[in-house]
């Protein structure tokens, strides 16, 4: 047996002391060792199996974000006892180990401490590892550290003296600032990761030390830099690898978190909260991993028993007990201990051990020592003191302060008889019972986490068990009075009013009349009345008056003559007697009742009595007694609200659920409440069946009643107030008058089925035609009452006749024996009289009086009603004319039963029917006789068109298809012919029809209907001929206007001549097809023009394409002979013939007419052109002949003048080349553009010879030209085209005639002036 | 522009709105109950039953009907915690109805004891003033026409209904006097009512400080005086919702929400 890895559990201290930051300065190893010496035997815990909960995975997670930079900031928490620094330590020892400079947990009193213990630390492990830094840390420290203005000043490069006057100002503090403690913390990290390590974590512990003092001082608010480290850390987040993690109690976060929520929400996502890890199951998790960790696992079992483990746990639980996990390990050592000093004889360390060593204080951490109080006391009381079976019980229930020790507890350890023997004999002065009936626990009492309280309501609860005895009298008044209070959860108030309730006292049993209805039966049984007797088993009914429709009886039953065992085999039943309307139900007020209590009374109740004799009977008697305190003065006024609104109400429910059990409601298969509804509806179905049909249909069901009142009371007519005739209207117009909407008109009517019945089930919607309203029929009481009064044997006499009558109250005992409400009654009559049935007559109810109806005149009405309505239907066959037969059959067969067995009123309604369709149905056939003549009239014929004839006889002109054309035509004039002949017998017998309709009759209205409806006939036969006709028309000169068309388009076509080749072939195509068509299916080629028509347009508009185009190209070729002209002949514009107008009806015309003109404008230009070689030939003529030319005295002039000559020549050759080529030019446009050439080239030629003639000649003319010579040429100026010779003479008279001739001879060869002689 | 609605209807009562629900729930007929409409749509307001269209329970209107057919004396007082806390200032311009239920409980509940009919005209006025000049309002209301803010006492009635029904009773013959016990349900819904509009954290010790007693008390309508002795008997009815803090130390009395409470948590 390897007991060596339990001495690491004796020297496991409980508590781990934290140090002062201060102590970090020189001390570190010290605490190093005493830090790790401790967290070797640290076990980190998780929830059950949850890992992610456990200090580990906190741990890993933490230390992952350091790593990532995330500087991550966090908390453990925990309250006092918990291990909120062992598990601080762990994570420290796990930071170290992931090669991260950790500072373990300190005291965090002030800010600066944060400075302290980080320096101190980083200087230790520094010391360590990389000496030569130490110094830096020690450097860093004392910059921050050191708040002496001389150092402030230095820091920051100022002068003593401005620092001194910064402080003065306010302007400086010398407290350190949170940012002062981040920056000291960055530079901390950046030294630590130079010496090789990856970042540095800093765990302050106990920071109630931090903030208490101050919060309770409440000068500053220590929350304000602790917020603004935390701000200032998340703002390094990504850049540095520092963790900061706070162990904190969990009442300081819960202060913090008020103070500034948004710290902790800062917090976020690395908390630790130790008191999920340390649950109840922790000390049997943590034996476990302290047995695998130390090695003893194979003797784990032997050295303490597992329900120790389990009543340490719940020890552990109780903060009053013990210091949570501290009591664990304090325990977990002294097992060890205890196992190390048995020299190897083990014995399991039971939980009466444990409690021993509570006792004898070998466990420390006791809280307020109150098990040893609770269990000293209890062991030195008389009953216990000296009975060691009894001690040991008493020892074993202090060690399940909790959950008690269950039976399998006490009998694992021997003890069941002694825990009996206390629960019999110590209950509950020493002991409790607690738990559930099926498993139920023995505790101590003043272990009972509530057995401190002694506030009023426990008092009261004491007092009441103390005097509580199940035999007494008392108890069972208590019990039956508190179950008539019951009563008001079963008939509860919102569907039940309590008309009597009555206590049980000496004289009488308990009892209680309710009136109202359950859900159960509200719709058939609304209002009914139920008589409840309750009675304990002690006595007997007092009284054997039923006050309701139906009783219940309720006999609590104690059964105290049979044992517990066999008493509580009783569940109670119910019996029903559907004869006597009962049902009685015995319960058994033996039965437990604490686990149907709610949480807060069981937990109330369990401080006083022993759960197991918490009884349904015990419940009630409680109940009333609280019911009582609570009236008490002394009792506060939250206790007695508490008692009447919560508790009582509560105690009643769990023994209603106790008493109700299912086996009570089996012949229902319900419990509870519902098997005393179910039992009332059931006696009431069977008391009234279907006799009673309820008008108590909802709440304000008088008001509607009394709306189908005024209803009654505003119709004239008997048959419509019985219901027997329809009340018509549009669902708008019936709700109006019912004071509804139509919305909830549907609602209305479908609350009283049978008073109101809407025609044909609904109201029929806008777009259906027929007509609808409503039938206000007898409710089923009006006809018992009705069937009552013909039974009457009373008879009275009401204006001279005499009538029948009952008394009103037989009519209301009669009806409420069917199990109508007084109210309901009340209305039946207001209704009836509202028909005019009945009236009330001093307390009489009698018929009321009406006028009397033949039978027999009344049956010769209905014949004739019915003759007359199968006479008109006969001959019309409408909707309408069928109601009246069936109105007819309806009403014989009524008579029929009259006959047998008469009603008077129904007599007198149906009179009032037949007098009211008499007049109706003579209305209809008025209406149908005057309908026939409008028929009649509707039939005239009218004569077709006069040009119908004509049309129809005109001949289509000829084509290729006209002559089938024709014929059909032809067949449709013939058609005409014949219809004109009929009509004209038509017209003959409608005359005389109309003639006769003047003396119709019912009667004769089928014959007379039969005659209109042959000429009906004919009259459409000849309209429908009509029609064909006028198509016919209009088909022909359809075909006329066609045939036509084709013509003037064949003509078109010609005129365009080959152009339009194409176009011809298609037009005669068309003529063709016309053809075919005709020759195959003539009718339908009739019908047909329109179809060729559009065709044919289509041709037309070809051929006026053509047109179009010819005179464009017309046009076109003018002006381009025009423009030669112009551009090659020199011709002037004006002087060109006139434009020439196409025409498309004669397009070879105009081309002959331009041909001609372009000719005639040649021609004239050929004159020209000839002129000019005259004039040119002339003129060299002249100038061989020139003086001063001829005569040599020019130079080189006989050359030029022989050029002049050949040119002259040349010019004579082209024009005649000229001439002959105009007349095969003209046509041709392109070789008209190249005779215009060889004009044009002509013309040039024509001007050199000219410049030739005019270079010779001109020098010559203009040089010394003489006074006479100046002047004859003057005088031939003035003399204005009159050149006679003597005139000139005479103006020349100064010079001789010598003179004169010689001048003229010169001027002549000189050309200056030219002679011309003329023949006298 | 949105225009913000300060009047409670009077015509919505108790009874009708809770027998629309019940109407609802059953699928029953619900039009004979008077001006179905509205109640309808003070159940869509407080939630219960959902948007448009024909109208269907929430979860919660289901909670509170399943409620109902046990409790139906808690129905009233959870409508009455609907009411009081439908209005959250963070969202100060939606639900402003219910800003005026609110601040009529808070007014009532600082007179301790009123004459309602005495005052009711004085607290009309009163209320009228101070809904104009919270600062949550005052942006919305200095663009509408003035007088935009006017309750009358009809209003005031429209919130009284339902104080009418709570049990122990506050309102009785036009006296209101706020009361010395509520249901437990009642102060585990204010609970978690507090927790949230003091921004506390659920599973972390709350301190009780004089702020959240305050609302609690508010809300419950129950004197300061009884409050602890209220938490004593809800700790044991809902244990697992709600745990007694310490109440050792300097920092007065902790309470610990295990979780925010529904009307689902109620009566099971």
């Amino acid at each position: 047996m390897n007991l060596e890895g339990l001495r690491a559990i004796v020297n496991k201290d409980e508590i781990v002391p934290t140090r002062q930051a201060s102590d970090f300065l020189a001390g570190s190893q010290e605490i190093d060792d005493l830090y790790k010496h401790h967290v070797r035997t640290y076990i980190p815990l998780q929830s059950g199996s949850d890992e992610a909960s456990g200090v580990t995975a906190f741990a890993s997670r933490f230390i992952r974000q350091v790593k990532e930079a995330k500087a991550p900031r966090g908390y453990i928490t925990a309250d006092f006892g918990y291990g909120k620094t062992s598990a601080g330590l762990f994570v420290w020892q796990k930071a170290q180990d992931a090669r991260l400079v950790a500072v373990p947990p300190f005291k965090l009193n002030r800010l600066e401490d944060l400075l302290d213990a980080t320096a101190g630390w980083v200087a230790y492990i520094l010391g360590k590892t990389v000496p030569n830094l130490v110094e830096k840390a020690v450097e860093i420290y004392q910059l921050f550290q050191n708040r002496e203005l001389d150092s402030i000043a230095k820091r920051y490069g100022v002068t003593l003296d401005q620092a001194e006057r910064m402080y003065s100002d306010r302007a400086l503090q010398l407290n350190i600032t949170p940012q002062d403690i981040v920056r000291f913390f960055e530079q901390m990290t950046s030294l630590v990761i130079d010496a090789g390590f990856e970042g540095l974590v800093v765990i302050p512990d106990e920071l109630q030390q931090y903030l208490d003092p101050e919060i309770k001082s409440g000068k500053i608010d220590p929350l304000v830099p602790l917020f603004d480290i935390i701000t200032e850390l998340m703002n390094q987040q990504g850049k540095l690898t520092f963790g900061f993690l706070m162990i904190i109690t969990s009442k300081e976060l819960g202060v913090i978190n008020d103070q500034r929520g948004d710290l902790i929400d800062r917090l976020r996502g690395n908390t630790l909260d130790l008191r999920a890890i340390y649950d109840r199951g922790f000390p049997a998790r943590l034996w476990g991993l302290f047995a695998e960790t130390f090695d003893y696992s194979e003797i784990s079992d032997q050295l303490v028993d597992e329900l120790t483990l389990d009543s340490l746990g719940q020890i552990a639980s109780r903060p009053d007990l013990s210091n949570g996990p501290r009591t664990v390990i304090n325990a977990f050592r002294r097992i060890a201990r205890r196992a190390l000093d048995s020299g190897g004889s083990i014995r399991p360390y039971s939980p009466i051990d444990l409690v021993d060593d509570f006792l004898t204080n070998q466990i420390a951490f006791d809280a307020r020592k109150l098990l040893q109080e609770a269990t000293n006391k209890a062991l030195a009381t008389s009953l216990i003191r000296g009975n060691s079976q009894l001690e040991q019980a008493i020892r074993l229930l202090a060690a399940f302060p909790v959950d008690g020790a269950t039976r399998d507890v006490q009998g694992h350890y021997g003890l069941l008889d002694a825990c009996t023997e206390l629960r019999a004999s110590g209950s509950p002065e020493i002991v409790i019972e607690i738990g559930d009936r099926h498993r139920p626990a023995l505790m101590l009492r003043a272990l009972d986490v509530a057995q401190e309280n002694t506030d009023e309501l426990s008092l009261i609860l004491r007092e009441f068990v103390r005097n509580y005895e199940v035999q007494a009298a008392n108890q069972m008044q208590r019990a039956v009075n508190s179950f008539m209070a019951l009563l008001s959860l079963v008939f509860k108030p919102e569907q039940w009013s309590t008309a009597n309730l009555e206590l049980r006292n000496f004289a009488r049993n308990g009892e209680a009349v309710f009136v109202g209805t359950s859900p159960e039966m509200a719709k058939r049984f609304p209002e009914r009345t139920v008589h409840v007797r309750v009675m304990g088993d002690d006595e007997s009914i007092s009284d054997t008056r039923l006050e309701g429709e139906c009783s219940l009886v309720f006999v609590l039953a104690r059964n105290l003559d049979l044992s517990r065992q066999e008493r509580l085999k009783i569940l109670g039943a119910m019996q029903t007697d559907t004869s006597a309307f009962t049902a009685a139900f015995s319960l058994n007020v033996m039965l437990p009742c604490f686990d149907n209590l709610n949480r807060a009374t069981q937990d109330q109740l369990r401080r006083v009595v022993d759960v197991e004799d918490v009884s349904v009977i015990m419940v009630l008697a409680l109940h009333a007694y609280l019911t009582e305190a609570a009236e008490r003065d002394n009792v506060s006024k939250p206790l007695k609200e508490m008692i009447k609104r919560s508790m009582s109400v509560r105690l009643l429910e769990g023994a209603l659920e106790v008493l109700l059990n299912p086996a009570v409601g089996s012949a229902y298969g319900v419990n509870g409440g519902l098997i005393v509804e179910k039992a009332v509806s059931t006696l009431i179905t069977a008391r009234y069946g279907d006799q009673y049909e309820t008008l108590i249909t909802y709440k304000q069901w008088r008001d509607n009643l009394r709306s189908y009142i005024s209803v009654l009371r505003q119709l004239s007519s008997f048959a419509q107030k019985q219901g027997f005739a329809l009340v018509e209207g549009t669902k708008e117009e019936i709700a109006k008058k019912f004071s509804t909407t139509a919305a909830t008109f549907d609602a209305f009517q479908s609350r009283f089925p049978d008073l109101l019945k809407i025609e044909g089930g609904s109201f029929p919607s806008r777009r259906e035609a027929r007509k609808s309203g409503v039938l206000l029929t007898r409710h089923s009481l009006e006809e018992v009452i009705l069937n009552w009064l013909e039974g009457a044997s009373s008879i009275t006499t009401r204006e001279h006749k005499t009538v029948r009558a009952v008394k009103v109250d037989e009519v209301y005992g009669g009806a409420a024996n069917m199990g109508y409400r007084p109210d309901e009654i009340k209305f039946i009559l207001e209704i009836m009289e509202a028909r005019d049935l009945v009236e009330v007559v001093g307390g009489w109810l009698q018929e009321r009086s009406r006028p009397s109806v033949s039978l027999d005149v009344l049956a010769e009405q209905v014949m004739r009603f019915k003759q007359d309505a199968d006479l008109l239907h006969a001959a019309v066959h409408q909707d309408e004319t069928e109601l009246f037969v069936q109105r007819g059959n309806k009403y014989a067969n009524q008579l029929k039963d009259f006959r047998k067995h008469l009603k008077e009123s129904e007599l007198v309604a149906l009179d009032e029917q037949v007098q009211s369709d008499l007049r109706l149905l003579q209305t209809f056939v008025n209406r149908g006789i005057n309908q026939l003549g409008e028929r009649a009239e509707k039939l005239q014929l009218a004569d077709l068109p006069n040009d119908w004839s004509v049309t129809l006889g005109t001949m289509i002109r000829a084509s290729a298809f006209t002559s089938s054309l024709n014929q059909v035509r032809l067949r449709h004039g013939q058609m005409l012919q014949t219809w004109n002949n009929e009509a004209s017998t038509f017209r003959e017998r409608l005359s005389e029809l109309i003639t006769d309709l003047a003396n119709l009759e019912l009667a004769s209205l089928q014959r007379f209907t039969g005659r209109v409806n042959l000429l009906t006939e004919t009259h459409v036969k000849l309209n429908e001929q009509r029609r064909v006709l006028d198509r016919a028309v209009q088909h022909t000169t359809a075909w006329q206007l066609t045939v036509n068309q084709l013509h003037d388009l064949l003509e078109a076509i010609q005129r365009q001549g080959e152009a339009a080749k194409d176009l011809l072939a298609q037009s005669q195509e068309i003529e063709r097809t016309i053809a075919r068509a005709f020759e195959t299916q003539a009718i339908e080629a009739f019908a047909a023009a329109d179809r060729y028509q559009q065709r044919i347009a289509q041709l037309e508009q070809q051929v006026a394409g053509l047109a179009s185009q010819a005179e464009r190209k017309f046009t076109r070729e003018q002006e381009q002979y025009r423009s030669l002209f112009i551009q090659k002949a020199g011709v002037n514009q004006e002087k060109l013939w006139h434009n020439i107008i196409h025409s498309p009806s004669n397009p070879d015309g105009v081309y002959s007419n331009m041909y001609q003109a372009i000719t005639g404008q040649a021609a004239d230009l050929l004159d020209a052109i000839a002129g000019d070689i005259e004039s040119s030939q002339t003129a060299l003529f002249g100038l061989r002949t020139m003086s001063g030319l001829s005569d040599g005295h020019v130079g080189g002039a006989e050359a030029q003048l022989v050029l002049l000559e050949k040119q002259i020549n040349q010019s004579n050759d082209d024009y005649t080349s000229i001439s002959a080529a105009l007349e095969i030019s003209v046509r041709n446009l392109n070789q008209f553009a190249d005779w215009t050439e060889a004009v044009s080239h002509l013309q040039k030629l024509i001007s050199i010879i000219n410049a030739g003639i005019r270079e010779l000649r001109e020098p010559i003319q203009t040089s010394n030209i003489s006074l006479n010579e100046e002047q004859l040429l003057r005088n031939l100026g003035e003399l204005k085209g009159a050149n006679n010779l003597l005139r000139l003479r005479q103006k020349m008279a100064d010079i001789s005639d010598d003179e004169f001739w010689l001048l003229l001879r010169n001027m002549s060869e000189r050309q200056l002036i030219e002679v011309t002689l003329k023949a006298q | 522009m949105a225009t913000l609605n300060f009047h409670v209807r009077h015509e919505v009562t108790p009874e009708r709105v809770w027998g629309v629900l019940d109407a609802i729930a059953t699928a029953v007929d619900y039009l004979h109950i008077t001006q179905s409409d509205r109640q309808i749509s003070r159940l869509r307001q407080l939630g219960l039953v959902s948007g448009k269209g024909t109208p269907q329970l929430t979860e919660d209107g289901r909670q509170l009907h399943r409620i109902g057919q046990r409790r139906l004396d808690l129905v009233w007082e959870l409508l009455h915690f609907l009411h009081y806390s439908r209005w959250r200032p963070n969202d100060p311009t939606a639900n402003t109805m219910f800003f005026t239920y609110l601040d009529y409980c808070n007014l009532l509940y600082e007179s301790k004891t009123t004459d309602l009919n005495a005052e009711r005209d004085q607290f009309a006025a009163e209320m009228t003033q101070r809904i104009s000049n919270v600062s949550y309002f005052t942006d919305m209301l200095s663009e509408l026409a003035k007088g935009a803010v006017s309750l009358s006492k009809s209003s005031l009635i429209g919130v009284e209904h339902w104080l009418a029904k709570l049990s122990p009773q506050v309102v009785a013959n036009d006296q209101f006097e706020i009361r010395q016990y509520c249901p437990p349900e009642l102060l585990l819904m204010a609970l978690g009512y507090v927790t949230e509009m003091t921004n506390a954290q659920v599973g972390i010790e709350q301190p009780l400080t004089d702020e959240r007693r305050e609302i609690l008390c508010r809300v419950c309508l129950i004197d300061d005086g009884v409050l602890n002795q209220m938490l004593e008997w809800l700790y044991p009815e809902y244990p697992d919702l709600v745990l007694p803090g310490t109440s050792t130390g300097r920092y007065g009395q902790f309470v610990r929400l295990l979780k925010l409470p529904s009307l689902k948590d109620i009566v099971q």
